[in-house]
C-alpha cells in the first residue's frame, strides 16, 4: 500500500472539519503582526501560509501555568480530584513546521528520557501532527543552517506544497492513518506525476532555503568564547525580559510555587514558565545568586542551548525557528551572534545571509 | 493578633487618589473570606470605627507629600509588625511626584494663592525614603489578586512572591504582538510584571506603572524609543511618569538626558 497521497491545498479545510468531532483542532492564525496557534472551530481561519507564530508547539505540552498537585496543608492529604492529562480530548495541530516538529523531538528527550514527565508524555501521546513542509524560506528562520529543514519522523501526516495547488502527503504513523480515514476520498494515492510533482518542490526548497552558519566545531568555539568580549556588548542592549526563552520552541525551564486559598487549607502546586534571563532564576538560600549579573544570565542562556544541549542530548536545542530574532525588543539574534563567534574563534567557512 | 486569634490589620492612606483602598474593597467576591483570615482593625474609608493600633500588618497607600504625613508613617510604623506599601504612588512616588519636577514655590502659588505660607507641602517621596517597607505592591492600581495573594502568604509567614520580571513575560504567554515592533513607545520590558500584562493586551503601551524591573537596563530601552524615533522628552516623560523617583538613582543618572 502506497503511503504518499496527493490532496488538493482547499480539501484541507474539509479534512479539518471532518476532524472537528474527534479532535480540538489547532492550526496558525494571524494575529496583529504575528501568528498564534489558536483553537479552530472554524477551518476557513487557517493559515498555511503563515511564516511564523510568536509561540511554538510547547505551550500544548507544557502549559505556561499548569497544576501538578492538590493537596489539603491542615489534613496533610493529596487531593486526587485533578482531571487526569489522559482523560484529555485528543488534539490536533494543523500545519506544523519542520523546525518545531524538531523542537518536540527535541523536549521529548528532556521530559521523555531518563526522568519522565507524565503530563508531557500524556499530551504528547494524545497529539496528532499535521506538519507542513515548508519550501521557501521564512523571513527570520535558519533551518537550514542548524539542519532542522528536513523531518524524519515526530508527525503523523506530512504535507509538501506541490504544482497545481496541491499538497503531497506523506503519512508518519498510525494516527495518521486515523486522519487517512477520516479524509476518506479527500486524498488519493500519489502517481508518478504526483511523485515529480514533490521532487520539484524538494529541488526548489534546497535552492531557496538559505544556509548562512556552519555548526561545525561549535563545541570547541563556545568553549574558546567564555570570557569574549561578545557577552558585556550583549548584555548592554540585553534588556533580560526572557521574550527570547519565552517564544523558543526548546526552552522548557519552569518555577514551582505552592498557593493556598482563602481557608489557608487547600493548596495547588502550580508550575509556570520561568527563563534563566530573570533575575530571581538562579537565586537560592543565603540569599546567593549563581548568576547575579544580567550578562551572565544571557550568556549563559547561550552556553545552556549549544554547549550544554549537546552535552545532555548530543543536539543543539536551537531548531533555527529564528522566534527569538524576531521578538527580540532589543533586536539581538542569536544567528548573528554565533556566527560572529564560529568565524572569530574557528574560522569555518560561512556565507554571510541566510 | 487580635483577640479571637487572628493578624489585625490597619489600611492607610497617604497622598494619591484613594483607588489603591477603593481596589481593596473591590475584592467584594472574597472579602468575606478575607475577613475570615485577618481582623481589620482600622481602615477609615471603610469603618467608622477604628483602632489606634497596634498592627500586626499595615498596608499603606498613597506618597509622602507634607511634614505631616512624615510624623505620620513614622507612627505606623513603629506600630506595625510588618508594613506593605501599595501602589505606586506608595512604591515609586506615582503621579503626585510629578510635582518634583516644577518649581515648588511656583506650584503652591498656583494652587493656594499668593497667601499660602500655612501650606504644608514638601517634595514628594515614596514611603521607603522615611521607614523601612516590608514588601511593596505595585502598580497604579495596586493588583487586588496580587493583595490577596500577599495577606494569604503573610498570615502564613511567608514571604509574599512579587514578580520582579519584565511585563514581556506576561504579553509573551498572552500572546500578544509585540508593540515595539508596531513603533509604539511601549515600557513592557523594563517594567515589572503582575498586571497580567494588561495594557499590551487591549493594544495599548505598557506605561511603566508597576516600576523597574530588577536591575533595570535604562540604557537599552533607551536606545530602541530612541531609534524608534522618540525624543528625550518623550522618553523621559514615559520613564517617570508613575515612577519620578527613579530620576534620583544612579542607573537613571547615568543616562545622561
Amino acid at each position: 500500500m502506497s503511503s504518499t497521497y496527493i490532496m488538493k491545498r482547499s480539501d484541507l479545510l474539509k479534512l479539518v472539519q471532518a476532524a472537528m468531532d474527534e479532535y480540538d483542532i489547532y492550526g496558525p492564525v494571524q494575529r496583529r503582526t504575528t501568528w498564534v496557534f489558536d483553537k479552530i472551530d472554524d477551518p476557513s481561519r487557517i493559515d498555511m501560509d503563515y511564516d511564523n507564530t510568536m509561540m511554538s508547539l510547547k505551550k500544548f505540552f507544557i502549559p505556561s501555568k499548569e497544576v501538578m498537585m492538590r493537596f489539603n496543608l491542615r489534613e496533610m492529604s493529596i487531593d486526587d480530584s485533578l482531571p487526569d492529562v489522559k482523560a484529555e480530548r485528543p488534539q490536533l495541530l494543523v500545519g506544523v513546521h519542520a523546525c518545531d516538529i524538531h523542537a518536540l523531538l527535541f523536549l521529548d528527550r528532556v521530559f521523555g528520557g531518563k526522568y519522565v514527565d507524565p503530563y508531557y508524555v500524556a499530551r504528547r501521546e494524545n497529539t496528532t501532527i499535521i506538519g507542513l513542509n515548508c519550501i521557501d524560506p521564512c523571513k527570520h528562520g535558519f533551518c537550514k543552517s542548524v539542519n532542522t529543514h528536513i523531518v524524519n519522523e515526530g508527525y503523523d501526516l506530512y504535507l509538501t506544497p506541490i504544482t497545481g495547488d496541491k499538497y503531497y502527503v506523506h503519512v508518519g504513523s498510525p494516527k495518521g492513518d486515523r486522519l487517512l480515514t477520516i479524509a476518506g476520498k479527500l486524498l488519493r494515492e500519489a502517481t508518478d506525476e504526483g511523485h515529480e510533482a514533490f521532487k520539484a518542490s524538494m529541488k526548489h526548497k534546497h535552492e531557496s532555503l538559505p544556509v548562512g552558519l556552519h555548526l561545525d566545531n561549535i563545541n570547541e568555539t563556545f568553549d574558546m568564547a567564555w570570557d569574549d568580549p561578545i557577552w558585556a556588548r550583549l548584555g548592554e542592549e540585553c534588556m533580560n525580559c526572557g521574550s527570547c526563552a519565552l517564544v523558543c520552541p526548546t526552552c522548557y525551564c519552569y518555577d514551582v510555587a505552592d498557593e493556598l486559598d482563602l481557608s489557608l487549607s487547600n493548596a495547588d502546586r502550580t508550575r509556570k514558565w520561568s527563563t534563566c534571563l530573570y533575575h530571581d532564576f538562579a537565586l537560592v538560600a543565603g540569599p546567593h545568586n549563581f548568576r547575579e549579573d544580567p550578562p551572565a544570565r544571557l550568556k549563559y542562556r547561550f552556553y545552556h542551548k549549544i554547549r550544554g544541549a549537546l552535552h545532555d542530548h548530543g543536539i543543539i536545542a536551537c531548531t533555527g525557528c529564528g522566534r527569538c530574532i524576531e521578538h527580540c525588543p532589543a533586536g539581538i539574534s542569536v544567528k548573528d551572534v554565533v556566527y560572529e563567534l564560529q568565524k572569530r574563534r574557528v574560522g569555518v567557512p560561512v556565507v554571510k545571509g541566510g | 493578633m487580635g483577640d479571637n486569634g487572628k493578624p489585625t490589620v490597619g489600611i492607610f492612606g497617604f497622598t494619591g487618589c484613594a483607588g489603591c483602598q477603593l481596589n481593596i474593597l473591590n475584592i467584594e467576591d472574597h472579602l468575606l473570606e478575607l475577613l475570615e483570615l485577618v481582623d481589620i482593625t482600622t481602615w477609615r474609608m471603610a469603618k467608622s470605627e477604628n483602632s489606634k493600633g497596634p498592627w500586626d500588618i499595615a498596608f499603606v497607600e498613597g506618597s509622602i507629600a507634607k511634614q505631616e504625613e512624615v510624623v505620620r508613617i513614622k507612627a505606623i510604623r513603629e506600630n506595625s509588625r510588618i508594613l506593605v506599601a501599595i501602589g505606586a504612588c506608595a512604591t515609586h512616588g506615582g503621579l503626585p511626584a510629578m510635582r518634583n519636577f516644577r518649581d515648588i514655590d511656583e506650584m503652591k502659588r498656583i494652587v493656594y494663592g499668593e497667601k499660602n505660607d500655612h501650606v504644608d507641602v514638601i517634595p514628594i517621596k515614596r514611603v521607603a525614603d522615611y521607614i523601612h517597607v516590608d514588601y511593596e505592591l505595585p502598580g497604579c492600581p495596586m493588583d487586588k489578586d496580587e493583595f490577596i495573594r500577599t495577606v494569604k502568604a503573610l498570615a502564613v509567614g511567608k514571604t509574599p512572591d512579587i514578580p520582579n520580571y519584565s511585563v514581556c513575560y506576561e504579553c509573551k504567554i498572552r500572546e500578544n504582538a509585540c508593540l515595539l515592533k508596531e513603533n509604539k513607545f511601549c515600557m513592557g520590558p523594563v517594567t515589572s510584571a503582575g498586571c497580567g500584562a494588561i495594557c499590551p493586551t487591549y493594544g495599548a503601551p505598557c506605561e511603566g506603572c508597576r516600576g523597574p524591573v530588577a536591575q533595570v537596563n535604562w540604557g537599552a530601552e533607551y536606545k530602541i524609543l530612541k531609534e524608534m524615533g522618540a525624543t528625550d522628552d518623550d522618553i523621559k516623560r514615559r520613564f517617570l511618569k508613575y515612577c519620578p523617583v527613579v530620576a534620583d538613582t544612579p542607573e537613571f543618572k547615568e543616562l545622561n538626558f
